[in-house]
């Protein structure tokens, strides 16, 4: 072999070892590089929770990205003449191999040359390979083998937030909070207990919008908004059974006027259904006791009590008049018949406004978890405490919930707990209602006749509703009334005796609730809500309660 | 290596050597010095000796003139010195029949070693009379030209701390030196030597190691030295990195250099080289030996610009800047 052949074998092994080192050294370098992204990736995931998509996407982009680059890093192939260089440096040759190879691919006919090419040739073979380019790990091999480690052993972290890559497992696109799931259950349990067939549908609805929220297959607006429907849909019957009660309460005052009845009608009156059917019963007993006197009483308080049924009390109101009808012939087995009929329709209304207040307040919590999941979209624009809910996906969502969020903090103080509703609503403190009592279809009633405490709802009916103050507003009145207002302007005091004398003459006997309507339920109820904040109640009761006239007796 | 060039670049190491030695004998602490004077000598070059007074720069000329057994001839440049006295003049002579004839009367430039002492005190005019001498080894005179004797060798000597009545050497005779050399303070110990050697009573005597014939012997075989393209695109690039505005061109010299190094500058580099090569018992340049030549060869090449002059930039700090930034050839 020559020296020129000898240099040049030499110099393509070197070049291989150097080539695999050099690979090596750069598979090595890049995924150490490389392996950073992912472990801060997963560190950012213990805290923000990114979603499977999110990661699969992530991971699949680095992977690409890491794959390319090293590709690229690959790609490149060191000439033998670099190769010559690199070992002149390490073995300090001073260029000797490089221009020897030189010399080779460019020969001349020169003495000297041909020595250098001889003298490289003898010092080639004295190299050696393994000394110049040892087969060694690079240093980078143990930072990658470290961040990889690193990686594996963030997924395995026994945090209730990570979640395991290894296995397949993220986070779900979004996460009720403690408080949120709360209310979910909460409210699933009280439709459950409701247990009416419209309830359990509304169960399973409500179930499927998280369980949709939770996979990313609706958006947090969407979510909220179906939501709220599904809680219209809960209070829908709350009017109905804000009417049945006050319309139960009218009866319950013609009732109380009769002597045998006065004590089922205070059950009544208290709301206490299935008491006042116990009372009906024990008046039922003892018809016979009773003077026809009494008979004529309670035919007509039964037969007045009948009279113009709100909805829902049509069954109860048509037992009343069967039940005077007998009373009024003298029938005692008819009445007797009469009055167990109506000790049933009343157990059968209390069962029906309790599974109603069950409903509402499942609405309730529903409403409060609705309020968690839009402050947790938009905690900025929230008045409160910071996020209840939590979405993974802060950006999209959070923006997009932006604007209506005032409008739902308003609604949200202006709801207050069931619990305080009822504390509220106390017998005796109605008393402003008998002040404010319209004359109209209840003449007799007094504070003692209406125990019903304002904001409260004895009969277990939501709160977030307009509790019953008296008389219902007539919605004709009212404009009427306004517009002679607007009017009367400027004019001193002659034009609000008009304003009264005008509302006295046009004073409708509609109740503006049976007025047709386009409105929805949710829409009326939403109108009829008490704006008065809940801070200032104490104080605005307080106030009328000092200014009411003194009840003569 | 075949046998003829071994022996031919031991002779020439041997030989360096020896020159070296002796003339170390009389000049301590220069060692640079000496090896820098005479490659140059050998690489058919002149030397300009920049140094403050009393540093032997005069003595070390004319011990390598002992030394190397050549001609020897010691010009003292002086402001009223003119080119005729340098190079010679013709001059009215008379024959025996009484015949008048102009004869040409050599002047000092007709030695084979030529000192030329504060070489910046003589005007430009008169330092010019070397430019011909330098490069074309000719001196012409009138309408003859005469060929000097080789190997002609100039050395000269400048003063850089003295500047009245001083004229700074043209940039076209700078350009002739092969090297700039700068001879700074000797060492503690130097000192030591230099004083104990010339304070006593006895001085020291050199022998003669190497005359004419062997020194174009050893210019031949420092010419046979090949030298593979890559090295010498490095040396190109060293020198285009001088040039300012250009491709190659390292951000200090666009800062401070108006004129970059001439391709003599590559060619001293080079040659330089390979003497390094050679003495480093190499038969091939390395890059190795052309940054060794780099600083020597190009300082004096390069024209500093007004910024260069104003903050006093010393070109060998370019220079430095250049080899730094300009990678080894692959």
């Amino acid at each position: 072999m020559s020296d020129r052949e000898l240099i040049i074998n030499f110099l393509e092994k070197a070049a291989k070892r150097a080539r695999f080192n050099k690979r090596f050294n750069d598979i090595a370098i890049a995924l150490a590089i490389a392996f950073v992204v992912p472990v801060l990736f997963k560190l950012l995931d213990l805290l923000f929770l990114f979603r499977g998509r999110t990661v699969v996407t992530f991971l699949s982009l680095w992977a690409v990205a890491t794959v390319v680059w090293i590709v690229t890093r690959l790609r490149g192939k060191s000439s033998l003449s670099q190769v010559a260089g690199s070992i002149d440096s390490k073995e300090h040759l001073h260029d000797q191999l490089k221009t020897a190879y030189w010399f080779i691919q460019n020969p001349r006919h020169s003495e000297w040359v041909d020595a250098q090419i001889h003298h490289t040739a003898k010092a080639a073979g004295k190299l050696r390979l393994d000394s110049i380019f040892p087969r060694r790990f690079p240093r980078a091999t143990y930072l990658a083998c470290g961040l990889l480690f690193l990686l594996v052993a963030l997924n395995f972290i026994p945090l209730s937030l990570n979640y395991n890559w290894l296995a397949l497992q993220a986070a779900p696109p979004f996460r009720l909070t403690d408080a949120e799931r709360t209310s979910l259950q909460n409210a699933l349990r009280l439709l459950e207990k409701a247990k009416a067939a419209d309830n359990a549908l509304i169960a399973e609805k409500i179930e499927q919008v998280i369980e949709n929220l939770e996979q990313g297959n609706i958006t947090l607006e969407e979510a909220t908004r179906q939501l709220e429907e599904l809680q219209q849909e809960l209070e829908a019957g709350d009017l109905d059974s804000e009417n049945m009660a006050n319309g139960l309460a009218q009866m319950a005052a013609i009732l109380r006027q009769a002597k045998a009845l006065q004590r089922a009608a205070l059950q009544m009156s208290r709301g206490d259904l299935g008491e006042a059917a116990n009372q009906i019963e024990a008046v039922s007993e003892q018809l016979d006791a009773l003077s026809p006197g009494d008979f004529q009483d309670m035919a007509d308080k039964l037969q007045q009590a009948s009279e113009r049924p709100r909805s829902g009390l049509q069954d109860l109101a048509k037992s009343f008049q069967m039940t005077g009808s007998a009373l009024q012939r003298g029938d005692k087995t008819a009445s007797r018949s009469g009055f167990d009929r109506i000790a049933r329709e009343l157990q059968d209304l209390a069962k029906q406004l309790e599974e109603q207040a069950l409903a509402s307040e499942a609405g309730d919590e529903l409403g409060d978890l609705i309020d968690a999941l839009q402050e947790g979209a938009d905690p900025q624009e929230s008045a409160g405490a910071p996020s209840a809910g939590k979405s993974n996906d802060k950006t999209g969502k959070s923006a997009a919930g932006e604007g209506e969020k005032g409008e739902k903090g308003g609604e949200a103080e202006a709801g207050e707990p069931p619990q305080e509703g009822l504390e509220q609503g106390e017998p005796g403190e109605g008393g402003e209602q008998a002040g404010e009592g319209q004359a109209g279809d209840n003449p007799g009633d007094t504070s003692e006749n209406m125990p019903n405490g304002k904001g409260g709802n004895s009969f277990g009916g939501s709160t977030k509703s307009a509790p019953l103050e008296g008389e219902a507003t007539l919605l004709e009145v009212q404009l009427q009334k306004e517009a002679l207002k607007i009017e009367g302007e400027g004019g001193g005091n002659e034009p609000n005796k008009d304003v009264e004398a005008a509302g006295e003459r046009e004073r409708s006997k509609l109740d503006y609730r049976n007025a047709p309507s386009d409105l929805t339920p949710a829409q009326k109820d939403l109108l009829s809500q008490d704006r008065i904040p809940w801070e200032s109640r104490q104080l605005i009761k307080n106030y009328f309660q000092a200014v009411k006239p003194t009840q003569t007796k | 290596m075949s046998a003829a060039i071994e022996q031919q670049v031991e002779g020439f190491q041997k030989l360096f050597t020896r020159v070296k030695q002796e003339v170390a004998k009389v000049i301590v602490g220069y060692d640079d010095i000496i090896e820098c004077v005479i490659m140059s000598l050998l690489a058919n070059g002149h030397v300009l000796l920049e140094g403050v007074p009393g540093l032997g720069k005069t003595r070390l000329v004319s011990t390598l003139a002992d030394v190397v057994h050549l001609r020897f001839s010691r010009i003292q440049f002086t402001p009223d010195l003119m080119p005729a006295d340098i190079t010679g003049t013709n001059i009215v002579q008379e024959n025996a029949q009484g015949e008048k004839f102009l004869q040409f009367q050599q002047g000092p430039i007709f030695a084979n070693v030529v000192l030329a002492d504060e070489i910046n005190r003589a005007t430009p005019k008169t330092q010019s009379a070397l430019l011909e001498a330098m490069e074309e080894k000719t001196v012409s005179v009138g309408k003859i030209t005469y060929k000097l004797e080789p190997p002609f060798f100039v050395l000269a000597t400048q003063n850089p701390l003295e500047m009245e009545g001083t004229y700074p050497l043209p940039e076209a005779q700078l350009d002739r030196f092969f090297m700039k050399l700068k001879v700074d303070y000797p060492s503690l110990s130097s000192l030591h030597t230099i004083l104990n050697r010339t304070t006593r009573s006895q001085e020291p005597v050199v022998e003669r190691v190497l005359d004419g014939p062997q020194i174009l012997e050893m210019r031949k075989t420092v010419k046979a030295v090949p030298i593979a393209r890559p090295v010498q695109e490095y040396a190109i690039r060293i020198m285009m990195a001088t040039h300012p505005n250009t491709e190659y061109a390292h951000a200090l010299t666009n800062k401070f250099v108006r004129h970059g190094a001439s391709p003599r500058g590559s060619q001293a580099m080079i040659v330089g080289a390979k003497i390094r090569a050679l003495l480093n018992n190499r038969v091939y340049v390395s890059t190795d030996d052309i940054r060794s030549c780099a600083m020597g060869a190009l300082r004096h090449r390069i024209i500093l610009s007004f910024e260069g002059e104003a903050e006093r930039v010393d070109p060998d700090t370019i220079l430095k800047g250049i080899l730094e930034g300009i990678p080894e050839p692959a």
